[in-house]
């Protein structure tokens, strides 16, 4: 599909402002104000319906100007209502973001009743976005004011990272911890204000939250998550844009919220450590392993008793099966041998069964004689007390258990 | 139309009347249900859930084809607990802050809403609009006969879910005062705390969908958060929270759809500002926790404290006068109005309780200068006699140096009772001389 000179200008407009509220929105989610954007956003219908009947036509910076006012009164209120009542900040974000957005309706009903026709819609397109009816000079706003956003960011990048990890460590430092803080409001309103005639009122806080949201899947580190947001809101804008020319009679904010959705929902699969396929896989390893480990334990408890060779009848009597499923992989393994009804340890299995034994009798050792933990919270699933305990411990409760005749070794087993 | 001549109203009154029933309904139950939310600081899954129902409204809609309330509460309700649940689950699962995922969580499923009834406007009769802000001047219109009445036709289901809400409150009044109150206590007398948690949730959404075709979303929120936020201002026991919480919203609805009747405005919208009213009103005046009498309480204390600070810097004065020592005039003029001490107090202020000291015949001036009455020289010794035997208590358990004693004597002089202060002085090794050498009074 070859793009129009106006889809273009659009596309960079959107893709602009997606990549500034996807680093705004990173921060605002480190600090935990996710939702402090949807107050923010429905504080500023109150504003532009003002402007409009103050200066009674669309007159696009204007209009904006008055959502920046009336959107800073918006979070200043949340902040007082925090401080001087006892409201909690859930309840005055829910409050400000209702009422203001009342006031905007009753403002816009007012216009409705008393303006001049057409200006109803005017005012609608704010509220659930339109890319649709931008003109070349609102995006030319757009994307001036997004390109300001992100060079702020960036000119003051080491302060706002201190702030969003630790704000007392920076108060301590000596920086000015309140003026950082209302740079990064003001930036926060700014973003969101540029934001409403393309995602509009109702949906803007999608545009902070998502993208952040599922950069904050991928890593840990401050840099790559802004840029990943910065990068995913980007896409967001784009897919959104070029889906919405191409269904004109969608609202833009609903399709582009969407399209972010689209990327938070295939991050939450893919993602490494923290996505879904990676945790299933993570945790199905851990369960293989603790079946193999136990499975060794046994086998080598009964070599301790005399018995090297098992039969499917044992297992059943103590492990309530008669072919456990971790025997395949532990054959596989090359630390059983056997088949047809009866298995016995390998020569390398006995060592490996030796290291496991030993792990965890330490382990409950230690937790029984030292750490003084009730028997019936022990829990004896460990191979990795060396990295636990500090080596002089591993040595004595070594030696103690060695005392008591129970430490797990190749001398100490009866044949 | 029968109610007219049943009520013997005129046909505007009888609008008017029609409306505020429907928005006192639609107020009650959001009320109700949303001082729980505020209590359990969820206020926002009360505007996270109000949005996300929008899809399952469009679905149940479209698949039954008719406004009937059924099938869309049923849609309403599934798409209700399915955000509290993802939004659980995404802060569980893949430690998202909680905030966070239901930003993610509601805004996607108000998306699909809002996209579903513009592909499908022709079947599906809302529009985005109208979600939003709704058509409660509407109401009294669009009537259905009921007990031989024309009434609203969305009064009667938002009667049941009153009734509903209401049963569910009482019922459950135990379980979600513990829940609310102390989770954990909850757990260990045998009551399911997330059991009680999605109930609230089914309720919430119930109550969001009833509401929502008659008032739009916007005031639903509203109406769930602020009641709720206006009562915790007043009140600190569950059952007058709740009716707290339920008369401010009554308040609210009248004045408010009055208030747009008169001139002209968006009815929801007004409903909204009134609450926004209400709850700024009581935020300000409320008589403990209102910002008004926090700050009147402020200004008394620094008085007291003020007046005090003079009270026994004068009577310090009197005792070097009394030892023979050199007081200098200017010092005693000046002690109305200079900083004493660690005294962090306001000039007005300072000169403020001089005057008042003086109109109540603590002191009276004396060829110019500030005297101490007899009054006065009593209260005033108790300030020095609790001053000095906290130097010396300070000085004998906290084992401070001698030059950070006057700091914090000099606040806690204010404080402590007389009782105590002898009860202190019983207990030092010597109650006769502060740490400095002076006598205690």
């Amino acid at each position: 599909m070859p793009l129009e000179y106006n889809t273009l200008i659009v596309l960079s407009g959107t893709v602009a402002l997606g990549a500034a509220a996807g680093i705004v929105g990173s921060l605002a989610l480190l600090r935990r104000r996710a939702l402090l954007g949807d107050a923010l956003s429905h504080a500023t219908l109150p504003g532009i319906c003002l402007a409009y009947i103050l200066l009674e036509r669309r007159d696009f910076p204007f209009l904006l100007g008055g959502a920046l006012v009336t959107g800073l009164i918006g979070v200043s209120t949340v902040a007082l209502i925090t401080r001087w009542t006892r409201i909690k900040e859930d309840a005055a974000t829910g409050i400000v973001l209702s009422v203001f957005f009342g006031v905007g309706i009753v403002l816009s009903s007012y216009i409705q009743s008393h303006g001049t026709s057409g200006a109803q819609a005017g005012i609608d397109s704010f509220i659930l976005g339109k890319t649709a009816g931008m003109v070349l000079g609102d995006l030319y706003f757009i994307g001036g004011s997004s390109l300001a956003v992100l060079l702020v960011i960036i000119l003051f990048y080491k302060e706002l990272k201190l702030l969003s990890f630790d704000s007392a460590f920076a108060a301590v430092e000596g920086w000015p911890v309140l003026r950082l803080d209302l740079l990064f409001l003001v930036l926060l309103t700014t973003t969101t204000v540029i934001g409403l005639p393309a995602v509009g009122v109702v949906l803007m806080v999608a545009l902070l939250v998502i993208p952040a949201a599922a950069a904050r899947l991928w890593t840990r580190r401050l840099g790559a998550m802004l840029t990943l947001s910065a990068l995913f809101g980007a896409t967001t804008g784009a897919i959104g844009t070029l889906l919405s020319t191409s269904y004109p009679n969608l609202p833009a904010g609903p399709v582009i919220v969407l399209a972010a959705s689209a990327i938070f929902g295939v991050s939450i699969m893919i993602a490494p450590q923290r996505g879904v396929i990676a945790r299933t896989l993570s945790q199905r390893q851990k369960k293989r392993r603790r079946a193999r480990r136990k499975l060794l334990l046994f086998f080598f408890e009964r070599r301790e008793q005399g018995q090297r060779i098992l039969d499917a009848g044992d297992f059943e009597k103590s492990l309530g099966t008669p072919q456990p499923p971790a025997l395949r992989e532990v054959m596989r393994d090359g630390w059983i041998r056997g088949g047809e009804g009866s298995w016995e340890l390998t020569e390398p299995g006995i060592d490996r069964s030796i290291e496991v034994a030993r792990a965890q009798r330490l382990w409950i050792h230690y937790l029984l004689t030292e750490a003084e933990i009730d028997r019936d919270l022990v829990d004896p699933d460990t191979d990795t007390i060396e990295a636990i305990l500090p080596a002089d411990v591993v040595d004595r409760l070594q030696r103690e258990l060695q005392a008591e005749g129970r430490l797990p070794a190749r001398g100490a087993l009866p044949c | 139309m029968l109610a007219s001549s049943l009520l013997g109203l005129s046909p505007g009154a009888e609008i008017t009347f029609w409306n505020i029933a429907v928005s006192l309904a639609v107020s009650s139950s959001c009320a109700l249900i949303g001082s729980y939310l505020v209590l359990r600081r969820m206020s926002l899954l009360g505007d996270a859930i109000s949005h996300a129902v929008l899809p399952g409204l469009v679905i149940g809609f479209m698949l039954s084809g008719t406004r009937d309330l059924t099938p869309m509460l049923v849609g309403a309700v599934g798409a209700g607990l399915l955000t509290a649940y993802l939004t659980e689950t995404l802060f569980r699962r893949a430690r998202i802050d909680a905030d966070a995922s239901m930003g993610v969580v509601f805004t996607t499923l108000f998306s699909i809403g809002v996209i579903l009834i513009t592909l499908y406007h022709s079947q599906v009769d809302l529009d985005p609009g109208c979600v939003l802000y709704g058509q409660l001047e509407a109401s009294a219109i669009d009537t259905i006969p009921l007990l031989g009445l024309e009434v609203p036709r969305q009064l009667p289901p938002l009667l049941v879910v009153l009734v509903a809400v209401i049963a569910f409150l009482v019922v459950f009044w135990k379980e979600l005062k513990i829940t609310s109150f102390d989770p954990a206590l909850a757990t260990t007398l045998g009551m399911s705390a997330g059991v009680i948690h999605y109930l609230l949730m089914t309720m919430v959404a119930c109550t969001t969908v009833a509401c929502f075709e008659a008032v739009g979303s916007i005031l639903v929120i509203a109406m769930l958060i602020v009641p709720g936020a206006t009562a915790h201002l007043l009140t600190d026991r569950l059952g007058p929270f709740v009716i707290t919480a339920l008369v401010s919203s009554w308040i609210a609805a009248v004045l408010g759809y009055l208030g747009a009747d008169y001139f002209d405005l968006n009815a929801a919208g007004s409903i909204t500002v009134a609450l926004g009213l209400v709850f700024f009103t009581v935020a300000v005046f409320a008589p403990r926790h209102g910002v008004a009498i926090r700050w009147l309480r402020t200004v008394l204390l620094s008085l007291r404290i003020a007046q005090e600070d003079i009270l026994a810097r004068l009577y310090r004065y009197q005792e070097r006068e009394a030892e023979g020592g050199a007081v200098s005039a200017a010092g005693v003029a000046a002690v109305g109005l200079r900083s004493t001490g660690a005294s962090t107090v306001a000039p007005a202020i300072r000169l403020l309780a001089t005057r008042t000291l003086l109109w109540s015949r603590w002191l009276r001036r004396e060829a110019g200068l500030l005297r101490l009455t007899e009054r006065g020289v009593e209260r005033a010794r108790e300030l020095v006699r609790s001053h000095r035997v906290w130097e010396s208590y300070a000085r004998e358990n906290l084992e401070l140096p001698l030059d950070h004693l006057h700091a914090s004597a000099h606040r806690v002089e204010h404080f402590i009772t007389p009782e105590l202060t002898s009860e202190i002085r019983d207990g030092l090794a010597d109650p006769e001389r502060d740490p400095h050498g002076r006598e205690i009074p």
